[in-house]
């Protein structure tokens, strides 16, 4: 085989788009709303000279960073995205492509709708590269591999005689003679021969070249019945009517040079198929039939349940998704939500209070979805603000120099009375202090290719008469009045109709009843 | 391939000849097209015929079209997503109640678009501290109109939020209210046909072996851990005495008034190892001759069992029978339809089941055909009386050498499970069939009160010649009859 090969499901069979450089191309896309490449693997030759066409068809920026192998185990790409993330500010100038010795090659950082085309060479050594986006808090969804794979040589010449019959074994086909006999151009094993789909049996025979003295392995499946003859020698009998499942592999050790190969196989009624395949330590499994058996396709293993691999949760058609469990910096009672644009929270109906707000990725559920689902999961996305302290964040406070109550398992006095979705699925909170029925929304804006995601938490109260030194806690901490704005860790605030008044540590907006009713607006902005 | 696969199938269905479970009630799997994650923790259903299955995940999936004779035609969508361990569904005027780890959460779908909109928390009146152990499974309504929640253990030894280890009711406008405590693990909650309270709870301290006990309002159900939370309710009246360790539960019973014995054991190791969902039988036959019977799922074994309750002494007790076994995964969710039809799911996530599936969602349907079971078996001063699905052949049910019998009870005891104790072999004298054929008096000495007796009985045989289709009964001698 002279060109390099790739594709998703059908390794061997699709032919390859060519340019005018004739670069075979390599077409990498990102499907909007759902956090991944749309090709979990590629399959490419060694040493050869390639063209990744990478297309971002989601919302958010997204790149593709090509990774050398960790030596014990396949981390998905997640230590070179890891790197990444530690960039921290400097990160989006950089394209999140940090200093590391295993890039292999990448693209840059590619806006929301862009492409872009880069060309490189594919490792010399066989094995298998994970590629990752770098992006923060993507590359526990957004990861791929490349598969770098060594094929064997085909038949140098290959024959076949075409016998009719309706055997439930395999006749001897030397005893009979051929309805016809011939060459087979394309020298791969094929069944649909004069397209005849029942009551036929066919001996093929053909020359393969071992490329060197060592032990080899063959692999064949049929439907019906098979059997397969290296130099004379029976190597694998599967003879009988049966399904093409199963697989049968034999290892066989060869000298370096020519050797015949007979391959008997008969059908009888139903489906009919074909597989023989072989493989030693310097090739992988190589087909020698047009027909490629589904295991080979899946070929070569990954392991799913490894450390690497989640189960990312994305909002989906411009809806929001909830997710109740235990939420890192949450009390147990957390209600995570992801918004379209890419901007998350969570509510912790314990506190009545938002609890910590992110950008990117939602949540990884495989620490609650698999095995007992033991501990709190943090976000899977990036940029963390928690504006305060876990707690409540809501109180009456009487008096000028009345504490703001310490933290309990569960907000004294104020009880949680659970959400309803609107046509986009984002929920309204409810919530009770005595007389006194709070709801909750919150509103994203903002994208993380304008870098200027924002939310904005929005509390209506009404109660039957105006209720007095009632607050609502915004931040806490570092917290610095600049302008209009309020400028925490990682955050800027603005508050929308109230102004609010550092006590302490806290920053506070008073909860001013106009009649029966009040309102509080705050926004968290992820840009200073 | 060729089409003398399925010939060959058809000629080993017809030369079956001993009865097996699935000739009367086989399991049929609901289609998943889309291959929907369906680790069912809850399942429930509505008057106009739909279904509802919800999940560990916190998805809670619609089902309709579930309950026709052919269960291909069942279509699921997804009602409501992101809950918290669903463990407990309950529909009532036009509202789903689910029970997740949290609360009780009214779910209503106001625009009528089949997905929920609405999400009221109807009590979270629980404490959960982050540990994954804390589940609450949540029943149907009972009889008055009310919510049973049995809350487990943190971390299934010790109860370290509020009311962990404890029975509590909810009514719809969430006033909720402690009702029982001792709880250990349980794994399912329902009904009887009476309309009282049961949850199964499993080996683990205090509990020798899974069992299903009855929720006495007021009672303690032998766990001490949860006691602690007499400190913060006076609803059931004062703490009881701490049980004594490494005793039996029949004399610790003379020490704590309110101390309710397992109504049935569900013998560790023979009947199941991790009891789960319960279902009662109240169709009036369309589930076949079981009615006012309870069935008894167990996760771990994949299967389920039958529990007949009778009460003496003012304490339940009864007999655990095998029942079906071979679901695809552990069964945790059932639920009975007024039609008859027995839905089943469960999961194997965390606790391996030996369907060895990650998930199952099933229906379980009455063939029409009886099988030779027996029916019931109740205590009596002298020994114990069975009746039986179709007439026995007098002469084999009639001999006494066709029976055999063991009887034990476990340590009451802190440390976990432990073995089968204080053995004894009750004598079987005599077996005296009645002129119907439907009935067998067996003549036993000694009964040992608080034993589990265990009945085989291999001999007997119909009228038509079977074998019993299940041999086993195991019998919870709470309390011995006294002579009339």
């Amino acid at each position: 085989m002279s060109l390099p090969r790739f594709s998703l499901f059908w390794p061997l069979l699709l032919p390859l788009p060519l340019l005018a450089d004739d670069l075979p191309v390599i077409t990498l896309r990102t499907p909007p709303a759902q956090m991944k490449y749309d090709r979990p693997f590629i399959t490419a030759s060694p040493g050869s000279q390639v063209k990744l066409v990478f297309e971002n068809m989601d919302e958010m920026p997204h790149n593709f960073v090509l990774c050398q192998p960790l030596p014990d185990k396949n981390d998905k790409g997640m230590e070179v995205a890891q790197l990444a993330w530690q960039l921290g500010a400097a990160g989006n100038d950089k394209g999140w492509i940090p200093d590391s010795p295993r890039i292999i090659a990448h693209t840059g950082l590619v806006a929301a709708h862009q492409k872009q085309e880069i060309t490189f060479k594919i490792p010399e050594k066989p094995g298998i590269y994970p590629y990752v986006c770098t992006f923060p808090g993507h590359a526990m969804a957004m990861n791929g591999e490349l598969r770098v794979v060594a094929e064997g040589p085909g038949f140098s010449g290959l024959d076949y005689q075409l016998y009719l019959g309706a055997w439930t074994s395999l006749p001897d086909f030397g005893a009979l003679t051929p309805h016809r006999s011939g060459a087979i151009p394309d020298k791969k094993i094929a069944v649909a021969l004069e397209g005849r789909t029942e009551h036929f049996g066919v001996r093929y025979q053909g020359t393969l070249n071992a490329p060197a003295d060592a032990d080899y392995t063959f692999h064949l499946a049929s439907d019906d019945g098979a059997r397969l003859s290296i130099d004379g020698k029976a190597v694998i009998n599967h003879d009988g009517i049966h399904p093409s499942a199963e697989v049968k592999s034999h290892p066989l050790k060869l000298a370096k040079g020519p050797h015949q190969i007979q391959l008997d196989y008969f059908e009888f009624e139903g489906q009919e198929e074909l597989y023989l395949g072989w493989s030693s330590a310097s090739f992988s499994e190589t087909p020698l039939s047009s027909w490629v058996h589904p295991a080979y396709q899946a070929n070569p293993a990954t392991d799913a349940d490894s450390e690497f691999t989640g189960i990312p949760l994305a909002p989906e058609n411009g809806e929001a998704i909830l997710y109740r469990n235990f939420i890192t910096q949450t009390s147990p009672r957390g209600i995570a939500i992801g918004y379209p644009n890419g901007v998350n929270l969570c509510f912790d109906a314990d506190q009545m209070a938002p609890s910590i707000f992110w950008e990117g990725a939602f949540m990884d559920a495989k620490r609650h979805w698999t095995g007992r689902g033991a501990g709190a999961q943090p976000p899977l996305g990036y940029n963390i603000i928690q504006p305060y302290p876990a707690g409540q964040s809501l109180a009456r406070l009487p008096e000028a120099d009345t504490p703001w109550p310490a933290k309990k398992d569960r907000a004294m006095g104020l009880r949680f009375r659970g959400y309803r979705l609107d046509d986009k699925r984002f929920p309204t909170f409810k919530y009770e202090m005595g007389s006194v029925t709070v709801t909750e929304t919150y509103e994203p804006a903002g994208s993380a290719a304008a870098n200027d995601h924002r939310v904005t938490r929005k509390l209506y109260f009404t109660a039957p008469e105006p209720t007095d030194h009632l607050f609502v806690r915004v931040a806490a901490g570092a917290v610095t009045a600049e302008g209009d704005s309020w400028k925490g860790p990682g955050f800027r605030l603005t508050c929308e109709g109230s102004t609010p008044i550092l006590r302490g540590e806290n920053l506070l907006v008073p909860v001013v009843f106009a009649g029966p009713t009040a309102c509080v607006s705050v926004t968290y902005h992820w840009n200073p | 391939m060729s089409p003398i696969l399925p010939l060959l199938l058809l000629a080993g269905t017809a030369l079956a000849a001993t009865p097996v479970e699935s000739d009367y009630y086989p399991i049929q799997s609901l289609p998943n097209p889309r291959n929907l994650v369906l680790e069912t923790g809850a399942i429930t259903s509505t008057p106009d015929g739909r279904v509802f299955a919800a999940t560990r995940r916190g998805d809670v999936f619609l089902i309709r079209d579930a309950l026709g004779p052919d269960i291909s035609t069942a279509r699921l969508s997804t009602y409501a997503s992101g809950l918290h361990e669903c463990l407990g569904l309950a529909w009532k005027k036009d509202a789903l109640y689910v029970t997740q780890r949290p609360e009780v959460t009214r779910l209503t779908d106001e625009n009528n678009d089949g997905r929920a909109d609405v999400f009221e928390t109807i009590s979270d009146e629980w404490g959960i501290n982050g540990d994954y152990h804390e589940y609450a499974f949540g029943s149907q309504f009972d009889t008055e109109g009310k919510l049973w929640v049995a809350l487990c253990l943190t971390g299934s030894f010790t109860s370290d939020s509020d009311y962990r280890g404890w029975g509590l009711t909810v009514s719809p406008e969430g006033i909720t209210t402690p009702t029982v405590c001792g709880i250990r693990s349980p794994g399912g909650i329902g009904f009887n046909a009476q309309g009282d309270a049961f949850y199964t709870d499993n080996q683990g301290p205090w509990n020798g072996s899974s069992s299903l006990k009855w929720m006495k309002p007021g009672s303690f159900a032998g766990n001490p851990m949860g006691n602690k939370w007499f400190s913060i309710t006076t609803e059931i009246g004062d703490r009881p005495p701490e049980p004594h360790d490494n005793s039996r539960m029949v004399k610790e019973r003379e020490r704590i008034p309110t101390l309710v014995p397992p109504a049935v054991m569900l013998p560790h190791g023979r009947v199941g190892q991790s009891s789960s969902g319960i279902v009662c039988d109240t169709t009036g036959g369309k589930f076949g001759p079981f009615q006012n019977q309870l069935f008894v799922g167990d996760q771990c074994y994949s299967n389920i069992a039958r529990v007949s309750l009778e009460m003496v002494n003012k304490v339940y007790q009864g007999v655990a029978i095998p029942f079906v076994s071979g679901f695809g995964s552990g069964p945790i969710g059932m639920h009975m339809t007024p039609d008859g039809k027995m839905f089943v799911g469960g999961s194997d996530r965390g606790w391996g089941s030996r369907g060895g599936k990650p998930w199952n969602l099933d229906r379980l349907v009455w063939t029409g055909q009886t099988p030779f079971e027996i029916l019931d078996m109740k205590a009596a001063p002298d020994g114990f009386t069975l009746s039986f699905t179709a007439p026995v052949n007098p002469e084999t049910a009639g001999n006494p050498a066709s029976y055999a019998m063991e009887a034990w009870t476990w340590a009451y005891r802190a440390d976990y499970g432990g073995p089968e104790v204080d053995q004894v072999t009750p004598k079987i004298t005599a077996a005296q069939v009645s002129p119907d054929g439907l009935r067998v008096k067996l003549t036993i000495a000694p009964l040992t009160k608080g034993h589990v007796h265990y009945l085989k009985s291999p001999g007997v045989r119909s009228t038509t010649g079977l074998p019993l289709l299940h041999q086993d009964a195991y019998y919870t001698l709470n309390e011995i009859p006294l002579k009339e």
